[in-house]
C-alpha cells in the first residue's frame, strides 16, 4: 500500500504527532482505540487482558511513531502491533492452558462474558435458551480455532475489514487470509448447524 | 456457475468480498436454484447468530483505558525528554530576567547544584520521571502568568506481599476512583490474603460499593472462603438484592445458598419476587425448599 492510503487529514495529524503534538497523538488514539479494544475483548475474552493489550498497544504506538513512513495505512500498522500482542498472547495461553473466562457456581460454570445486562428480561425463555445455547457453542468453537483463524474471522465479521488489509496486518496473502476465514466458518457452521 | 461452486463462494458473497463478475454470476445463478438460496438464507442466520455474539466493551472500561494511556504517555514523554531540551527550556525561563538579576541567577544555579546533590542523595530510592498537570493560573498585568502546578511523581516500591507497607499501598489502590483496570488487578492481589480483617474490609467494601462489575467479582472470589462470616452474608444479601450485575448476583446467590442460614430465608423470599434472572431464581427457589421455607413474603 502506498502513501496514497493515507487520507490528508490523517497524514497530518501524523506528521504532528511525530514532531510531539500531544493533541495530535490523543486524536489518533481516540480514533482507532474503540476498535483495537473490542478486537483484544473479542479475541481474550477477559477485559483485564484486553486493558493490558490495548496499554502496549497504543505505547508501542507513542514509541514507534516516529519510525511510521506511511508505506501502509496507519490502520494497517496498528492492527499489525494489536494482532501481533493478541496472538502471542493466545499462543502464551494455549501453552499454559487456556484461562477460563467463567465464574465458578455451585451449580456449573457461569460465563462472565455471558453475564452482560439482559436487553430484554422478559423475553421468551425458550429463545432466551437457545440464545445462551448458541452463545456457549460459538464460545466453544472459537475455542478451537488456531489463534490465526480466530484472528481472521474476528477482523472480517466484528471489524469489517476487507480481506486484503487483514492479509497486509498479518503479513500473509489475501487468499491464505481467506483460506483461514473458509476454516473457521465452516467450523461455525458445523457447530450451529441444528441451531440456524 | 453450478450449486457447488455457488455454495463454496456464498461466505465471500455475504461478505462483500467477491469481484463484480463471479458476483453477477452468482447472483444469476441464485435467481435460478432454489436450493441455493435456501443455503444462503441459512447462511444469513448463522451469520445473525455469530452476530449476536460480539462482545462490546463497557463505556467505562474504554474510559479507564484511555485515562491509564494518558498517564503512561505522560510518564514516557517526561522520561525521553533529553536533558539538552530541559536545559533549554529552563534558560529560556531565566533569560528574559533583567541584567541586574542574572548574577542571582547564577548564584542560584550554583545553590540549587548544591541542594540538589543533597536532595538526590536523599531520595535515590524514587525513580523519576514526574508528570505536571496544571490545575490552575491567575494571569499577571504584565502579561506574565502564574501556573499552580501538581506534580505526581513516580516511585518504585518493592516488598513482599505481606509487608504492611505494600499491604497499604495495595489498600489504596483498591479504592482509586480514577482506575477501574488498577482496582481490578488489586482485587486479584488482595483477594488471596482476606485472612487479614483489613483486606476483608476492603473487599466487602469494593463488593458494596465498586462501580465495576469486574472488581464486585474479584472481591467475591476473595470472600468464598469467608460465607459464613455474618458481616460477608450480610453484605451478600444486600448485593444480591441491589447489584445490577447477574453475574454478581449469580456469585452471590452462590455463595449464600451454599450455607443457607436462617437470616437469609428473608432475602431469598424478596429474591422471588424481585429478580428476573432465572438461575436466580431457580437457585433460591431451591434452597427455599430445602429448608422447606415458605416462598412467598409477608
Amino acid at each position: 500500500m502506498t502513501a496514497s492510503a493515507v487520507s490528508w487529514d490523517e497524514a497530518d495529524l501524523i506528521r504532528s504527532a511525530q514532531t510531539g503534538s500531544q493533541e495530535a497523538f490523543a486524536t489518533l488514539v481516540s480514533n482507532y482505540d474503540q476498535g483495537v479494544l473490542r478486537l483484544a475483548c473479542n479475541l481474550l475474552k477477559n477485559e483485564q487482558d484486553a486493558f493490558d493489550i490495548y496499554q502496549e498497544t497504543f505505547l508501542r504506538v507513542f514509541k514507534n511513531l516516529h519510525s511510521f513512513r506511511f508505506d501502509c495505512s496507519f490502520r494497517t500498522w496498528l492492527y499489525r502491533i494489536a494482532t501481533n500482542l493478541c496472538l502471542d498472547h493466545l499462543r502464551k495461553r494455549k501453552v499454559r492452558k487456556e484461562e477460563p473466562t467463567a465464574v465458578t457456581s455451585q451449580e456449573g460454570i457461569v460465563d462472565r462474558m455471558a453475564v452482560v445486562p439482559e436487553m430484554n428480561p422478559h423475553r421468551d425463555p425458550q429463545r432466551s435458551y437457545l440464545s445462551q445455547e448458541v452463545r456457549t457453542r460459538v464460545e466453544q468453537v472459537l475455542g478451537t480455532l488456531t489463534p490465526r483463524e480466530r484472528m481472521v474471522f474476528e477482523m472480517r465479521h466484528y471489524q469489517g475489514m476487507r480481506l486484503r488489509n487483514i492479509g497486509e496486518v498479518l503479513g500473509t496473502t489475501e487468499e491464505a487470509a481467506k483460506n483461514c476465514l473458509f476454516r473457521a466458518t465452516q467450523k461455525m457452521r458445523t457447530a450451529l448447524g441444528d441451531f440456524v | 456457475m453450478n450449486c457447488d461452486g455457488a455454495r463454496q463462494n456464498l461466505t465471500l458473497y455475504l461478505y462483500g468480498e467477491m469481484d463484480f463478475n463471479e458476483e453477477e454470476s452468482l447472483e444469476r445463478h441464485l435467481d435460478g436454484c432454489a436450493a441455493c438460496r435456501t443455503t444462503l438464507e441459512r447462511e444469513r442466520e448463522l451469520h445473525a447468530a455469530m452476530d449476536r455474539q460480539e462482545f462490546q466493551p463497557s463505556a467505562e472500561l474504554l474510559t479507564a483505558c484511555r485515562r491509564e494511556l494518558q498517564a503512561r504517555v505522560a510518564v514516557e514523554r517526561v522520561a525521553n525528554r533529553p536533558l539538552y531540551k530541559k536545559l533549554w527550556d529552563w534558560w529560556r525561563g531565566v533569560l528574559p530576567a533583567p541584567a541586574i538579576l542574572r548574577p542571582i541567577g547564577m548564584f542560584a544555579m550554583v545553590a540549587m547544584g548544591f541542594f540538589g546533590g543533597k536532595l538526590w542523595e536523599a531520595t535515590r530510592g524514587m525513580t523519576e520521571p514526574s508528570v505536571l498537570r496544571v490545575r490552575n493560573f491567575t494571569p499577571s498585568p504584565e502579561g506574565g502568568v502564574q501556573l499552580t502546578v501538581e506534580e505526581v511523581r513516580q516511585k518504585t516500591m518493592t516488598g513482599r506481599l505481606d509487608d504492611d507497607r505494600i499491604q497499604r499501598m495495595l489498600l489504596s489502590a483498591a479504592t482509586d476512583p480514577s482506575d477501574a483496570g488498577l482496582r481490578v488487578r488489586t482485587m486479584e492481589l488482595l483477594k488471596d490474603r482476606c485472612e487479614r480483617s483489613d483486606v476483608r474490609r476492603a473487599l466487602l467494601h469494593a463488593l458494596r460499593s465498586d462501580p465495576n462489575p469486574g472488581v464486585r467479582l474479584k472481591a467475591l472470589e476473595g470472600l468464598k472462603p469467608y460465607n459464613r462470616d455474618p458481616e460477608t452474608r450480610r453484605v451478600l444479601s444486600s448485593v444480591l438484592l441491589a447489584d445490577d450485575n447477574p453475574g454478581v448476583r449469580t456469585m452471590a446467590i452462590d455463595l449464600l445458598a451454599d450455607n443457607m442460614a436462617i437470616e437469609v430465608t428473608g432475602t431469598l423470599q424478596e429474591l422471588l419476587v424481585r429478580e428476573n434472572n432465572p438461575y436466580i431464581r431457580q437457585k433460591s427457589l431451591q434452597a427455599l425448599r430445602e429448608r422447606n421455607a415458605s416462598l412467598e413474603t409477608f
